[in-house]
């Protein structure tokens, strides 16, 4: 019983841990303007980072470390430096735009400016890293996602013309007012919106300092491959939601509130005080996983002391990063930057640097001399070879495409 | 991958490394697992530069190991002075595995003073910094 | 040879500079004025039309007001945006001024309802007139990005 309970809890939380800003934001503007016709996008992407996080955390399972640490001593320190600049500023953005995310949602709660939740977003997000133990931070933020369930319910209760949403899914509908390459630069936003890099650096990492053993990491392996799908179901949704409610009215989502307006006409107050709470926590988690992030790669490639289950003053330059880091994101939004543009952005910007994440995990899961007789299967090699390709072309093509689109316009 | 044993300098048989492989970019833990550093370089006696070793001179020998400034030195090329290398020295080695393991402390050395340093005056003043998390 | 490997890195650099400054012309490339206009006026649209369901499904209760608000709010500064993207939208064939004003003038009218939305949430007063305002700026909207339509 006590086993069903911990799977349960962890698919539960895979759910919730899916979903983040740049996801939601980017479902959201899409479904806006282009229905669901790149609805095999969030396939592909939670395809691909299952992928992703089944390599990773088979190599973490075999060698016992983390990933950053493998990486700067099987591909040397050139590589790994690149990695590390290109991962670390990614994430710089990411917590930028969750802490932002986060004072959006509060101020659509509360009428209160979202300014003036900055800080007190950056706040708790450090509380949290600097207190609360690991555990303890993903199973109450990952519950709570859960409330975005609620994109599922709206669509349901929205009633919508399932035939037209599936002709909009296999890409029987045109869309007038859009452009082909606006069309594809979304693709790559979302595809970068879904395979999240930090997600990968953070389960590695999370693994050790629980201290799993072998079996644990297999069954938060599956956890993930159950979970993240779930979690990319409910991204469709969300999508479907605008699709059926902004879609007709010409109304593009640039904006938190738009996104909400599909759930108050689905089922009004409750379901839109339920998704916004799960809107909170969802991107709260993101908020601290991502900052996490930032503290582990730093730390694991100049072999600082790291991890929450060190005491802050033995592992001191690693706490110094997190609170530089939530700092200058907090920082950034004072500027007064639009939070939402810093997300769509952010989502761009780590489908560009994905290959730089991606490669040097495909060739250590590959490389027998980490991996003994555990390197990836012909099943495994094959498809993580075919998403290699995807990546390398989805970043190639999106700079051309921001330029061409002016990011989307 | 490679069994792990203490290593002994004098003896005639022992384990054959590879400094690239085995040394270059090993994360470095002190006697109670704690992390240290990453190796970034190694300082070897008595040679200017590998390059042009003059038959029949005796083999460099490894004196330490070296971390910090040096990684962007070793990245772009050039060499700190070496007064300002942080060492290890190879005598506070203790077993070359996954990890190179030293058999001191790692408040004891030169490499970690950064980290005592932000630990003294800016974490260590923050309050709960030395509780466990809850 | 030292020196051809990183003339030929130059090289490359080079033709990947050109590649991109040619993408940016290509996507300054406009259509004349109308293309110009088209993106503001959808984006003023979509702002306009957001106020009106927030207004919509605060009648009929199923949304706070202070997610109202924010809608309001933040669609004000949309149209206020779309706005100085209309003016310094460039005019350089004949009828162009005259688009261009047709534009800014329906563009004004929807951020004055807008501003009005706004205002008669947060100051609690009634809202009738600004949702009539919003209603009539729709429409102005519309006939506008109608003629753009026709124009392309």
């Amino acid at each position: 019983m006590k086993r069903i309970f911990a799977v349960a809890l962890g698919i539960l939380t895979a759910i919730g841990g899916f979903l983040d800003i740049g996801d939601m934001v980017t479902n959201a503007v899409v479904g806006s303007r282009f229905g669901l016709s790149l609805a095999w996008v969030v396939v592909l992407g939670v395809g691909g980072i299952c992928v992703f996080a089944q390599m990773s955390g088979r190599v973490a399972a075999v060698s016992g470390r983390a990933t950053f640490e493998l990486i700067r001593e099987r591909l040397g320190p050139r590589a790994a430096l690149a990695n590390l600049c290109a991962s670390f500023l990614i994430n710089l953005m990411t917590v930028t735009a969750e802490i932002g995310g986060v004072a959006l949602a509060l101020e659509l709660a509360s009428s209160v400016s979202y300014l003036l939740w900055v800080p007190f977003a950056g706040l708790a997000v450090w509380l949290v890293v600097w207190r609360v133990k690991f555990s303890v931070l993903e199973n109450v933020t990952g519950l709570l996602g859960l409330s975005l369930i609620g994109f599922a319910v709206a669509l349901f209760l929205l009633d919508p013309p399932w035939l037209d949403l599936g002709r909009q899914a296999l890409q029987q509908v045109e869309f007038s007012e859009e452009q082909t390459t606006t069309y594809w630069y979304y693709a790559i936003a979302l595809f970068g919106a879904a395979m999240t890099p930090y997600e990968v650096f953070f389960f590695s990492s999370g693994a050790v300092e629980e201290g799993w053993k072998s079996t644990d990491l297999n069954q938060s392996r599956a956890n993930v491959i159950v979970g993240f799908p779930l979690g990319g179901v409910l991204s469709i949704a969300l999508a479907g939601c605008a699709a059926v409610v902004l879609l007709p009215q010409a109304i593009q989502v640039s904006t938190l509130g738009q996104l909400m307006l599909p759930m108050a006409v689905a089922a009004g107050k409750l379901l839109v005080a339920i998704v916004l709470l799960g809107v909170v926590a969802a991107t709260f988690g993101a908020a601290l996983e991502t900052t996490l992030s930032s503290g582990y790669t730093l730390a694991q490639f100049f072999g600082w002391s790291w991890g929450k289950f060190r005491r802050p003053i033995q592992a001191a330059r690693f706490h110094l990063v997190m609170i530089v880091v939530v700092i200058i994101g907090m920082g950034v939004l004072f500027t007064g930057v639009d939070p939402v543009l810093v997300t769509e952005l952010s989502v761009v910007f780590s489908a560009i640097a994905l290959p730089l994440t991606y490669i040097p995990i495909l060739i250590i899961a590959n490389d027998p001399q980490y991996m003994g007789r555990m390197v990836n299967g012909r099943v495994t090699g094959v498809v993580a070879v075919c998403y290699l390709g995807v990546i390398l072309a989805a970043s190639l093509a999106a700079i051309p495409l921001m330029i061409i689109t002016g990011a989307g316009q | 991958m490679t069994a792990e044993y203490p290593l002994d300098p004098e003896a005639a048989t022992g384990r054959v490394l590879d400094g690239h492989l085995h040394l270059l970019d090993r994360q470095v833990h002190d006697v109670a697992s704690v992390p240290v550093t990453a190796v970034s370089d190694l300082e070897l006696s008595d040679v200017d530069s590998i390059e042009n070793i003059a038959p029949g001179t005796p083999a460099p020998e490894i004196v330490a190991l070296l971390s910090g400034s040096v990684l962007g030195t070793r990245i772009f090329g050039g060499r700190p002075p070496p007064s300002r290398l942080q060492r290890i020295a190879w005598s506070a080695v203790d077993q070359v595995g996954v990890v190179i393991r030293l058999a001191v402390k790692g408040e004891t050395l030169d490499a970690t003073w950064s980290e005592r340093w932000v630990r003294d005056h800016i974490i260590g003043r923050i309050p709960g910094g030395r509780h466990d998390p809850e | 040879m030292p020196g051809s490997g990183s003339g030929r890195t130059w090289l490359g650099f080079r033709a990947a500079a050109a590649c991109l400054v040619g993408l940016m012309l290509l996507a300054g490339c406009s259509g004349g004025i109308a293309q110009d206009l088209l993106d503001p006026m959808e984006q003023a649209r979509s702002a306009v039309r957001s106020d009106q369901l927030a207004f919509d499904l605060l009648a009929h209760r199923r949304v706070t007001s202070s997610i109202a608000e924010t809608v309001l709010k933040t669609m004000t500064d949309e149209l206020v945006s779309a706005e100085k993207s209309i003016t310094s939208a460039e005019v350089s064939r004949q009828g162009d001024e005259a688009l261009r004003d047709a534009a800014l003038a329906a563009a004004r009218q929807a951020t004055s309802a807008s501003l009005a939305g706004r205002d008669c949430l947060s100051q609690n007063t009634s809202c009738a007139s600004a949702i009539e305002a919003l209603g009539s700026s729709a429409e102005a909207l519309q006939e506008v990005l109608d003629g753009l339509h026709s124009n392309r």
